[in-house]
């Protein structure tokens, strides 16, 4: 179960990036995008997010995540497909030049913040 | 009000682990870090390796476990310089982290050091993710644990530089042998490098130990 480690480290990375801009407002809701390769089971994320931003400013922050797909690219076809499993076999030649052309990040992408200049 | 942010959630620990690397390569030491599920025999082969290399003295360990001081204190045994990481006390059980390595290193006598092995705590999925400043890594898969394992924890081959199959003196034992082993790493990255090995009959330490000398006597380290 790393997902709890990994929340810690996405909430230090959205804190940094915040203090980077000066913005000291809570954080109402958090952008993720998470590769089907990453490692990272999206509902153990959620549950250790959940867990792991109590006393920060992410405390009252939701997770919004958007699935990153796994998609593989055979050289021989010059062809790319979104695969069930990463096996660097092309499924239409057979071939063996493969290579992964997306599906490992796992990256913040935004975050909204409460408005700081309120009446 | 929404800001736009583009963090890589691991960039923290990735540029940990690229720093080092940096240090470890300045120093002139070759790092190789090894990855496996708990007990493929990880330990046991650095233990064979360190009589195999001649001078145990030149190399050293890091090797992380949740809880003892069990492995360091066998490595120490055989003459190997070896610091143990308990991930009970740093906020991840489940795997080493690059700041975790940073901390062991300053414990090292780098200078005296030609080979680190880092052996991370046995899991096949949560240590993945996580470089450590390894200049190769390496996977253990023991004949005893199936041949399916490749194909059920495939990012475990696709980001390691070799797989190494152990304990295949039981192979007559399990009805697994290094070929069903081999077709099963082959179907997730054909072109994968494979050895296999045995602590116990020797079988494949040459190999093993060539495979190390050669990666120590070129450009990595
Ligand atoms: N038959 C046989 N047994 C082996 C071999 N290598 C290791 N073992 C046994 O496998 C068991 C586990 O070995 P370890 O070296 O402790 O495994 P490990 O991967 O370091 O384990 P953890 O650090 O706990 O994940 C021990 O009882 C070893 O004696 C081998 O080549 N053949
Ligand atoms: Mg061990
Ligand atoms: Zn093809």
């Amino acid at each position: 179960m790393h997902e709890y480690s990994i929340a810690c480290r996405l909430i230090e990375a959205v804190e940094s990036g915040l203090d980077e801009r000066g913005v000291a407002a809570p954080v109402g809701r958090v952008e993720v995008l998470v590769g089907e390769l990453s490692g990272v089971v999206p509902e153990a994320l959620e549950l250790a997010f959940e867990a792991a931003k109590t006393e920060t400013r992410l405390a009252g922050a939701e997770l919004a995540l958007t699935i990153e797909p796994l998609v593989l690219w055979c050289e021989s076809c010059r062809r790319e497909w979104h695969a069930a499993e990463p096996f660097l076999i092309c499924d239409e030649c057979g071939g063996t030049q493969v290579e992964i052309r997306s599906g490992r990040g796992l990256s913040v992408t935004g975050v909204d913040v409460e408005d700081e200049q309120r009446p | 009000m929404r800001i736009d942010l583009s963090r890589d959630v691991l960039a923290g620990n990735d540029s940990t682990a690229e720093a080092n690397q940096r240090a470890l390569a300045d120093a002139g030491v070759l790092c190789v870090g090894l990855l496996s599920s708990p007990g493929a025999g990880k330990t046991t082969l650095l233990e064979a390796t360190a009589d195999a290399w001649g001078d145990a003295s030149r190399l050293a360990v890091i090797v992380g476990d949740v809880a003892t001081e069990a492995d360091a204190d066998r490595l120490r045994d055989k003459g190997i310089p070896s610091i143990q990481i308990n991930t009970q006390h740093h906020g991840a059980t489940c795997h080493l982290t690059a700041e975790s390595v940073t901390v062991a290193l300053a414990q090292l006598d780098l200078d005296s050091t030609d080979l680190l092995f880092v052996e991370n705590v046995g899991n096949l999925v949560c240590p993945v993710g996580f470089r450590l400043g390894e200049h190769r890594r390496v996977v253990l898969i023991s004949v005893a644990e199936g041949a399916d394992k490749p194909i059920k924890y495939p990012k475990a081959i696709l980001e390691t530089d070799l797989a190494l199959v152990t304990k295949t003196d039981l192979a007559p034992y399990v009805d697994v042998s290094l070929e069903s082993l081999t077709h099963s790493i082959r179907q997730v990255k054909p072109n994968a490098e494979i050895l296999g090995l045995s602590t116990k009959t020797g079988d494949g330490m040459a190999e093993w130990v060539s495979w190390l000398r050669e990666l120590k006597a070129g450009s990595v380290a």
